[in-house]
């Protein structure tokens, strides 16, 4: 299991090649989500445990020897665990140390022990088959409202279409939307969840690379840093961003279905993003989904906000899985 | 060279591209001294949160540091968010923030943003960030600056660089970045 210390260090070649050295399956955790997407790894998909797809999560939590390469020990990578993972058992390698069984190496930094594993692992003949995980597609551009995994298949549609691009996510049903997406470069708090990310975020992506970011955020982080995007212009900055609009803290709902404080107002965001310097459209139906998305690609040079409205209650399929598996979870306590 | 132009060539050393950040009073000398020398590109922003996590993603894309410069405590204290995300992510972000003069701390007064002792910020980011320094004195700046933003690198998470504001103009020499750590196998 790759974790974001390989991303942080510069390890992702040298780990995809370790993999196919030992040929050994590799999944990333659900902070981890991203890493990887530009190399040739045998990767298999992320490990979301009760949330996540059956064969990744029966692989990883049946294995006899996972080794945690760089991944944080955090309860999104393991607490959605049914069947809980005995850390005793596994590899892991991370804050610059390894650790395997009761036993403690201090002081061997990531890249050092990467680069040591490849001068071990000779080049053999094993290989492990991947299926490649199969994402959404073909989003029908109709009438119906929108959900979340709609959100989903128009992106993937998009970047087949257009070319992957990075992107920034908040928390929330976004994120967990984000995991149907096509392996592209993710930002996101996967771990420390803070909502108000994913817009600022999205603006370093596009000053540190260059590169024109998708941003994927809720409306109730939008309130806290959306106003941010009002910087975009003197900079040159055009972001494409979508606000999953459910004028809801839908995630705290999830939680806790009896609370009205989680009814947001409908804010009019598409509005005013042409007071800030960019192009708003709002969309109710996936007929203008597609074609704000389109009209969102073709224009350069200004931010381009598609305040997308989802019906309270629609959620994700992976939002949906990881609801359930919680619950059953819940029941089984 | 002055005291914030070696730490701005540091920074650059050691693969900064580009700071985010909001001035404020207690840090408009070293701000000057960002936007005048142009070692690296300055964006402002309007929130702090937005700063610190501007400059998160920028370290997690460029797999390098970012840069968050802002005022004492009112700008700070306002991304201390952000940097705990940073830090809990493992993203290396510099913290840059400027702070009362080293004369001012002596006037028996207390300073508009200052929360309980001048030192409460310091305090707060060092359960933040992987090493702290103050640049009250600028000959040893260059071996503090080089210690922290190494030890930034080394453990991929934030570190936290304050200076008070009448030190930036002070002569300091440039900073030499620390040796790489050597790595012991054993025997194997």
């Amino acid at each position: 299991m790759a974790g974001v210390e390989i991303r942080r260090f510069g390890l992702e070649g040298k780990v995809a090649r370790l993999a196919r050295r030992l040929g050994l399956p590799v999944v990333t955790g659900f902070m981890g989500r991203g890493l990887l997407a530009g190399h040739d790894a045998p990767l298999v998909g992320t490990y979301l445990g009760v949330a996540g797809l059956p064969e990744v999560t029966q692989l990883v939590e049946s294995s006899d020897g996972l080794f945690l390469l760089g991944e944080i020990l955090c309860d999104t990578n393991f607490a959605v665990s049914a069947t809980r993972i005995d850390l005793r058992k596994t590899i892991q390698a991370l804050d610059g140390r390894v650790t395997i069984g009761y036993h403690t190496y201090p002081q061997v930094p990531l890249a050092a022990l990467v680069e040591r594993l490849l001068e071990c692992a000779t080049e053999g003949a094993r290989t492990f088959p991947v299926r490649r995980q199969v994402f959404p597609r073909g989003m029908p551009a109709d009438d119906a409202s929108i959900a979340p995994t709609d959100i989903a298949t128009a992106v993937n549609d998009l970047m087949a279409e257009h070319g992957r691009m990075p992107i920034a996510s908040d928390v929330g049903d976004c994120l967990f939307t984000a995991m149907e997406i096509e392996h592209t470069e993710l930002v996101a708090p996967g771990y420390y969840a803070t909502m108000g990310y994913g817009v600022p975020a999205g603006l370093g992506v596009q000053a540190a690379t260059g590169q024109r970011p998708l941003i994927l955020v809720g409306d109730g982080a939008f309130q806290m840093t959306g106003w941010e995007l009002g910087n975009c212009r003197r900079y040159g900055w055009d972001p494409i961003v979508l606000l999953f609009n459910n004028a809801s803290w839908e995630m705290l709902r999830t939680f806790q279905p009896e609370s009205a404080f989680n009814d947001l107002d409908r804010w009019g965001f598409a509005e005013m993003a042409a007071g800030m310097g960019g192009d708003g459209r709002r969309v109710g139906t996936r007929a203008e989904l597609k074609a704000a998305l389109d009209k969102a690609v073709a224009k350069r040079g200004r931010f381009q906000l598609i305040d997308v409205t989802i019906p309270r209650g629609a959620l994700s399929s992976t939002l949906q899985r990881f609801v359930a598996g919680m619950k059953r979870l819940g029941a089984a306590k | 060279m002055n005291l914030v132009e070696s730490l701005l060539h540091a920074l650059k050393d050691h693969g900064a591209r580009q700071i985010f950040g909001i001035p404020g009073d207690f840090a408009l000398p070293y701000f000057r001294i960002i936007e005048q020398s142009k070692i690296l590109p300055l964006y402002t922003l309007s929130h702090e949160p937005g700063v610190g996590f501007a400059a998160d993603a920028s370290a997690r894309v460029n797999m390098g540091l970012g840069v968050a410069a802002v005022t004492y405590g009112a700008g700070a204290l306002n991304m201390v968010n952000a940097v705990a995300a940073s830090y809990a992510e493992k993203a290396p972000v510099v913290v840059l923030s400027g702070a009362p003069g080293k004369g001012e701390a002596r006037s028996g007064l207390l300073l508009h943003h200052q929360a309980k002792t001048l030192d409460s910020q310091f305090q707060m980011f060092r359960e933040i960030t992987c090493d702290q320094v103050k640049l009250d004195d600028a000959a040893r700046a260059p071996a503090d600056i080089a210690r922290v933003l190494a030890k930034a690198l080394r453990h991929s998470e934030p570190v936290y660089i304050e200076i008070p504001r009448d030190m930036v103009d002070v002569p300091c020499a440039p900073v030499v970045r620390a040796a790489a750590q050597e790595i012991d196998f054993g025997g194997a």
